[in-house]
């Protein structure tokens, strides 16, 4: 049982009263507005269009549990759990009313774990995994660092780890690779940690709160025997579990926690910058990118409250707000926009009105046809540009995105960020 | 409980895909647990039994043409905005128009034809494309384009642009019965050029009071007219919470001028008018500013209440006239307005403030969400369309009256109301904003609410000639038709009962339906008695 006030559901019944049903939660900021085409943000409710695949009928859906007047069915499972948790309520809940609906979302799995009814099947499926051999796939977690180059510059006494994650240390290993060369070419000193298993992003976001946490906890444990004070990832998963996730968990801030964590693009664009790295091999390539939700809305640092409401339920302290506006926008951007050859597009929705790729929050696993529809949606807005290839920060993304324009026989190609700029500073990529 | 027979007929309407009987969805649908602090959702709002998406005119004519078969009563909604467009009675068949979501842009005629899926936000984002824009209501962009323009559509871009019931080209109209109208340029035509058609029109009727919301009938398409804007594109941006649009100021600028006092302001906003210049007009309740200021709640109220003698003489003396001016045609254009603006505010004594040259509000925003967010609720006391000095002279009313009643209603330090001008100075405009505490459940100031809400501010309304914005379609017909004239409640019901005899379309009729639950509610019911006496 959790607990830790923070991820009750009961702790956020006024958010979800206080919402008079704008569907801010839905659209793209009406200032980005660009028309018809492409006017959503949340890709449930593009996906299911019933409004109880949005985030407000999902607050009316947990007063209803809250109060007893619904239970978790097969079909409420469902409601709950086609849902990205890609922060696209957040950001839009949060320009009008600081509402906190992602907590919301998350707390409505987490009751649903607590009640019995969840993880569902899928998810119980990639947990177990988890449990027994340390990473997503039920692979040997002693081969998780196989992919690790000889010639790699790895330090006995780092400042820095690499955290690669499961995707990329079983199924991606090329982005691993390209993450480990531009730390290299970065001149940075870093190493990996023996002991890395999954983040536990598919425990927290099948509702696991508790599985998570000692997740967090051994991950914790084993980064900081390394010595190293900051993690570096490449999967925006990891990097959202390790900078809000697990300070959530362990009811800390983000700014408490023993570490710091960065994603590649942050590191690579500083050193991009003052020479270190140098671009030597030209991309010639028409490229947009996707802002991955994980890297981009949901990682603003998290910092708990314990308070009460004031007059008019201000908060008492003042409670830090998440609005999903200081994630990493820029520097991916910045490392695209520096290689020399690329022809740097934007999406239509991007920034903080990204839309996620469709995989997040355990989707693809649950839900792969929803998954491909998003995928695919997401596809024509590329189309849509006129690019040859999109470029994202998550090996999950590009998996997605890559499956989609497969099975749809199209053109587009589909990269890791890492991918591009490995092409860039060795001409190895192998794009 | 609808019976099954009537869901197997609308599931061949619309498909499988896009109908629901599941309580897990109807939950979603739940018309109520919304924080609007009003008898509506409160008292009246329920759980649908059916939920219902068409694709088309021709969908919606089909399910309304099935309801009135089998009697059953139907809720339309577009973007679920306000609570009347939700389920308000048991065994409701609830129509989302979400997959209407056509839009069709003749640019070279300055219209588009919408369907009710429609917001503001995304026509607004088509017009600008072609150098066009439409006036996004303070009512908000998330808002559906139909129903908004049947009701009135207020902005300070109503200044140039007139309300927006005066903009409708063309209504596609599905009556209670399932017949189809189609009015305007429909009525004879496939275009909406002209705005005019064979007779008879029956746009006023659609409109009425403030609109029907949905119980005369479904408005599924409509076109509306766009007005010619500047070819340069506003540049989105987003600091902290806030978003907004930047302005390109060799085009379009606001200009804030301290005017000495409430009659100079008047005259000013006037002699604006009279020269024709400008794009949008308002004063600017001092709120307003701490809203746009603040970064959160907290921040909101920890200023607001800060020196409350500084703030009163703030509201009494900052008196600020917010005007845009816009170069439609030229810089030049732009650049003879401002010499124009300033010469009045010379004469008259007005200074130019500083402001920052950005729009997160009205161009393709709209701020009524944003409101919300201080006290979890707010409701507009009035709307006032009469002349500007009548909407004056009301506010400082309005401002009296609140005093009474704060609190439970929110301390805004005797502020007199947003007011502006519409239409060149044709008619003025006031909305008495009010919050109230929405987190606060002592049932004394609750009832000290419900006091001032249905009883004290409908005789203020019905005595300055305004528009009950409060109980906007919930009001006793006792307190709000009378100023309408006499046979005004009468001829309301009379047009409901022509067009929708069985009282299917979103029933209860829009105008009774705080008077078929009052005498339910036994403290409303005692105060009705009271001020009944009275």
């Amino acid at each position: 049982m959790v607990d830790n006030s923070n991820l009750k559901l009961e702790e956020y019944r006024l958010d979800m009263e206080s919402c008079p049903g704008c569907r801010g939660c839905i659209w793209v900021d009406h200032i980005f507005c660009t028309g018809i085409k492409y006017p959503y943000r949340c890709p449930s409710i593009y996906h299911e269009t019933f409004d109880a695949y949005s985030c407000m009928g999902r607050n009316k859906i947990a007063i209803g549990i809250l109060n007893g007047e619904v239970e978790f069915t097969p079909k409420m499972l469902d409601i709950i759990y086609k849902c990205n948790l890609c922060g696209a309520c957040l950001a839009g809940c949060k320009r009008n009313l600081d509402l906190d609906t992602d907590m919301v979302l998350e707390a409505l799995r987490i009751r649903a774990v607590e009640e019995g009814v969840a993880p569902i099947p899928a998810h119980k499926a990639v947990n177990d995994k988890i449990a027994e051999s340390g990473n997503r796939y039920g692979a040997d977690n002693s081969k998780r660092q196989e992919w690790l180059p000889s010639d790699a510059k790895v330090s006995d006494n780092p400042d820095m780890v690499y955290f690669a994650g499961c995707n990329s240390s079983f199924k991606n290993k090329q982005l691993a690779i390209a993450t480990t060369g531009i730390l290299d070419a970065a001149g940075v000193n870093y190493a990996l940690f023996s002991g890395e298993k999954c983040c536990g992003n598919p425990l927290y976001e099948s509702g696991d709160a508790d599985a998570a946490k000692k997740q967090a906890e051994a991950n914790i444990a084993a980064m900081k025997a390394t010595g190293a004070s900051t993690i570096v990832t490449s999967c925006a998963e990891c990097f959202k579990v390790w900078k809000v996730d697990y300070p959530k968990l362990l009811d800390k801030a983000t700014k408490d926690m023993d570490y710091k964590v960065v994603h590649i693009t942050q590191v690579a664009i500083e050193k991009i910058m003052d020479g270190t790295i140098k671009l030597d091999h030209p991309v010639n390539m028409r490229v947009a990118y996707h802002d991955s939700c994980k890297l981009t809305r949901c990682s603003d640092d998290w910092t708990p409250w314990h308070g009460e409401r004031g007059k008019y339920a201000v908060t008492i302290p003042q409670k830090t707000f998440r609005r999903g506006i200081t994630g990493v926008i820029m520097e991916p951007r910045e490392v695209l926009a520096s290689i020399p050859g690329i022809e740097f597009k934007e999406m239509i929705r991007n920034g903080m009105n990204t839309m996620c790729c469709g995989a997040g929050g355990g989707a693809a696993d649950a839900f792969p046809e929803y998954t491909q529809d998003i995928a695919n949606h997401r596809l024509d807005e590329a189309e849509d540009v006129g690019i040859d290839a999109l470029v994202s920060s998550c090996p999950y993304c590009k998996d997605t995105f890559e499956k989609a324009a497969k099975d749809g026989d199209r053109s587009i190609k589909c990269y890791d960020i890492t991918q591009v700029l490995y092409e860039a500073i060795t001409g190895k990529g192998g794009l | 409980m609808i019976p099954q027979e009537v869901y197997k007929t609308l599931e061949l309407i619309v498909g499988q895909k896009n109908i629901t009987q599941e309580k897990e969805i109807l939950q979603a649908y739940k018309n109520k647990d919304r924080a609007f602090v009003n008898p509506e959702s409160e008292l009246l709002g329920t759980t649908p039994d059916i939920v219902i998406m068409p694709k088309n005119t021709e969908e919606v004519q089909a399910i309304v043409k099935t309801a009135n078969a089998y009697k059953v009563a139907y809720t339309p909604c577009s973007t679920f905005w306000t609570p009347q467009a939700g389920a308000r009675f048991e065994g409701c068949l609830h129509m989302d128009f979400k997959r209407m979501n056509t839009l069709e842009l003749d640019a070279k005629n300055m219209n588009a034809t919408v369907g009710s899926g429609i917001n503001y936000a995304q026509l607004q984002a088509e017009a600008f494309k072609h150098g066009l824009y439409t006036v996004v209501s303070g009512g908000g962009s998330q808002v559906s384009v139909i129903p908004n323009h049947l009701s009135w559509g207020f902005s300070p871009l109503t200044y140039r642009a007139g309300l927006a019931p005066r903009r409708i080209m063309g209504v596609e109209w599905v009556l209670p019965d399932g017949e189809i109208v189609r009015m305007g340029s429909f009525a004879s035509g496939k275009d909406g050029f002209w705005g005019e058609g064979i007779g008879p029109d029956m746009r006023g009727l659609l409109r009425g009071h403030i609109g029907w919301l949905g119980s005369l009938g479904i408005v599924t398409r409509m076109c509306v007219r766009l007005l010619p804007f500047h070819n340069v594109k506003l540049k989105p941006m987003q600091m902290h919470r806030h978003t907004f649009f930047v302005f390109p100021t060799d085009r379009q600028k606001w200009y804030n001028f301290t005017c000495p006092s409430t009659d100079v302001m008047v005259d000013f906003m006037y002699e604006i008018a009279q020269a024709e210049i400008g794009a949008a007009m308002t004063r600017v309740p001092i709120a307003w500013r701490f809203i746009s200021r603040s970064g959160c709640k907290e921040n909101f109220w920890e200023t607001w209440l800060q020196d409350p003698v500084q703030k009163k003489k703030d509201v009494e003396e900052l008196l600020i006239n917010r005007v845009m001016l816009i170069g439609y045609a030229s810089q030049k254009q732009l650049e003879y307005e401002e010499k124009v603006i300033m010469a009045i505010a010379e004469k008259l004594g007005c200074t130019l403030r500083r402001t920052r040259q950005m729009d997160g509000s009205w161009m393709q925003s709209g701020d009524s969400v944003t409101m919300w967010y201080l006290t979890g609720c707010f409701m507009s006391a009035t709307g006032q369309l009469d002349s500007l000095d009548a909407s004056v002279k009301a506010g400082a009313e309005f401002a009296q009256m609140k005093l009474k009643y704060t609190p439970p209603l929110m301390e805004d330090h005797g502020d007199k109301g947003w007011f502006q001008i519409n239409d060149f100075g044709h008619s003025g405009y006031l909305e008495f904003i009010l919050h109230t505490d929405a987190y606060d459940k002592d049932p004394e100031l609750g009832l000290k609410t419900a006091e001032f809400y249905h009883f004290e501010n409908p005789k203020l309304v019905a005595r300055t000639g305004g528009l009950n914005f409060f109980n906007q379609v919930m009001t006793p017909l006792y307190h709000d038709s009378p100023q309408y004239g006499p046979n005004y409640g009468d001829f309301a019901r009379k047009v409901k009962e022509a067009f929708d005899p069985d009282e299917l379309s979103n029933p209860p009729g829009v105008l009774d339906t705080l008077d078929k639950v009052i005498d339910t509610i036994p403290p409303l019911k005692a105060l009705k008695e009271k001020y009944e006496k009275m």
